[in-house]
């Protein structure tokens, strides 16, 4: 411990070292504790009146350095936690990204997300591409996520995020069902969105679409990754979020049919599946009406593979025996009679 | 343009808001153009938001920060309300806005304008922009697109307006901005609150006056596609 190197500048100073060495045991190996030292310091502090000596002792703490045989490295004045999340680390991860030590890439869905109003309800439209920076790493996700049975969300930016987003959130209506008795309303699970997505400012990187019917009628909402939200009667969001903005930008009425409705997301969700590198693989639609929901995974799927070989392949189904040949051990083994019991 | 970067950009409005006191109740105005980097993600956003029967306010700044400013401060004046036994008064809605505003200052970056009539002080504006001050004003603007309207509004504004009079020189205003703010744009919306009620009135972009260098089109490939004939070369 580095309490040698502490600067003495004051008799007062020399006292308190002289104090600490005392307290380090020479017989017992191990390092002072922080909260030990700062005791020890604050006794001395507040027996003595002087203002010089305390602005002293606080250079004196600012040069003490504790070596890192505990997890207490560093850290030399204990603040007690304010409350509320504490970014301190996302303030050392932009720090180390800035001088090229980058976080390891995670998964983020890059995707084209799309929702609409039409005349009976909501539809809801994704594609299916998971990618882990450059590489695709999973061809057939699901990002229509089950909010409640009327209610369903689509999340675009990092897959974790909007998986525990929405998981936490639907499992917070279906609570809130059960203290209620009643169908859980669309602005509830908004709400509850946005203020988690709020509190972590914008760190939970997680754009989702959320659509569904309840009593006062069909409702669709876009949440961004800062907590703010938007009511659309068509929404995109994802890297695809401008290709297919175009198509409903053209095409989109007011009073569509179900089966308009479903004919616009495709094509909405295809445009950005053939024009976004973030987006691909295929289309999956889910209608929400006040009857019911229908979600049809895969409903196109425009992307078969190319090449498949007609005769499928066949795979051995078990492990490829390579060799056959017994060796029995007795042989390479001494056996000796009578040996001393076995020390556990 | 990068796209990725579009998406992780925190949603801003970009914004031209306008709160205009006149004879009898105040008018306020606002664009509805929000933006995401260089994308316009939502084109017919509702910026002027309900706080209590009688009191609205223009949000401008970031999107997410100004929603929860002003949930917070309906909640709040909901439950003053109820204690109160009558409806809050204008001052009482400003300064709760100013006082989330102030006490979180490092955190928000949010221009707020709070608009209202009560029987108490009749028709009130008040600005509350980035920082926190509190200013009660006859008139008052905020957002990006403000920028372009001070010099306007010196000359336009006079004491004692009508309702109408005071409703057209906010949409004219507003619509000054949009032609010139890049961040600005799409439809006008205007909240009339006076003794009697809450009227909210929409313009689109089409019956919006248009201005200097917004001409109307000419030779456009509209009028080729619609030309019955081709038309003979002049030599």
């Amino acid at each position: 411990m580095a309490v040698e190197q502490a600067n003495l500048c004051t008799p007062q100073d020399a006292a308190v070292v002289r104090t600490l060495r005392v307290f380090r045991d020479p017989h017992v190996d191990r390092e002072l504790e922080p909260a030990t030292v700062l005791i020890i310091i604050t006794k001395h502090v507040m027996s003595s009146p002087s203002l010089n000596f305390q602005t002293q002792i606080s250079g004196l703490i600012l040069s003490l350095s504790f070596s890192g045989q505990r997890n207490m490295s560093n850290s030399v004045i204990e603040v007690p936690p304010k409350g509320g999340f504490s970014f301190d680390l996302c303030k050392r991860n932009e720090m180390l990204a800035k001088k090229g030590v980058n976080p390891p890439s995670f998964r983020k869905t890059g995707t084209t997300i799309v929702g609409l109003v039409f005349q009976d309800g909501v539809i809801l439209g994704a594609d299916t591409r998971a990618t882990e920076g450059p590489i695709v790493c999973d061809k057939n996700c699901e990002k229509i996520h089950y909010m409640a049975p009327n209610i369903y969300c689509c999340g675009a930016g990092t897959a974790a995020d909007t998986e525990a987003v929405t998981d936490m959130v639907s499992s917070q209506l279906q609570l809130h069902r059960y203290h209620t008795g009643r169908e859980s309303r669309v602005v509830t699970a908004l709400t509850l969105l946005k203020r988690h997505l709020f509190n972590y400012q914008g760190h939970v990187s997680a754009a989702l679409v959320l659509g569904g019917v309840d009593v006062t009628g069909p409702h669709l909402h876009t949440i961004y990754p800062h907590g703010s939200t938007d009511t659309l009667p068509f929404a995109t969001m994802g890297s695809g979020s401008l290709a297919a903005m175009a198509v409903f930008e053209s095409k989109y009425k007011e009073g569509l049919t179900r089966n308009e409705g479903i004919e616009l997301v495709t094509e909405a969700i295809c445009s950005g599946i053939f024009n976004d590198l973030g987006s691909g693989s295929n289309v999956d639609v889910c209608v929400i009406t006040k009857g019911g929901k229908e979600y049809l995974r895969n409903h196109l799927q425009p992307n078969p593979r190319t090449y498949t070989n007609s005769k499928g392949y066949s795979f051995p189904k078990k492990t490829e025996v390579l060799l056959t040949k017994i060796i029995p051990l007795k042989e390479k083994v001494e056996i000796i009679e009578g040996g001393d019991a076995m020390e556990e | 343009m990068d796209l990725n970067m579009n998406v992780d950009a925190p949603h801003s409005m970009g914004t031209t808001i306008i709160g205009v006191t006149y004879n009898g109740g105040v008018v306020l105005g606002a664009d509805s153009r929000t933006s995401t980097g260089m994308y316009v993600a939502n084109r017919a956003s509702d910026k002027i938001t309900q706080l209590t029967d009688n009191v609205y306010v223009c949000r401008s700044g970031s999107a997410a920060d100004s929603q929860i400013v002003s949930d917070y401060v309906r909640y709040f004046l909901h439950q003053h309300t109820i204690q109160l036994g009558q409806p809050a008064t204008v001052k009482v809605a400003a300064n709760l806005i100013r006082l989330l505003s102030y006490s979180n200052k490092n955190m928000l970056q949010t221009g707020l304008i709070v608009g209202g009539w009560d029987k108490y002080e009749g028709g009130k504006i008040y600005g509350v922009p980035l920082g926190g001050t509190l200013v009660e004003q006859p008139f008052t603007i905020g957002g990006s697109g403000s920028s372009y309207l001070y010099g306007f509004f010196d000359q336009a504004w006079k004491e004692g307006m009508t309702k109408d009079e005071a409703e057209q020189l906010v949409v004219k205003a507003v619509s000054l901005a949009i032609a010139r703010d890049g961040a600005s744009g799409g439809v006008v919306r205007t909240v009339i609150i006076n003794s009697e009620g809450v009227t909210r009135n929409f313009y689109p972009g089409d019956k919006l006056p248009l201005w200097h260098e917004e001409l109307e089109p000419q030779n456009s490939l509209l009028d080729i596609l619609n030309a019955p004939s081709p038309e003979p070369m002049n030599i």
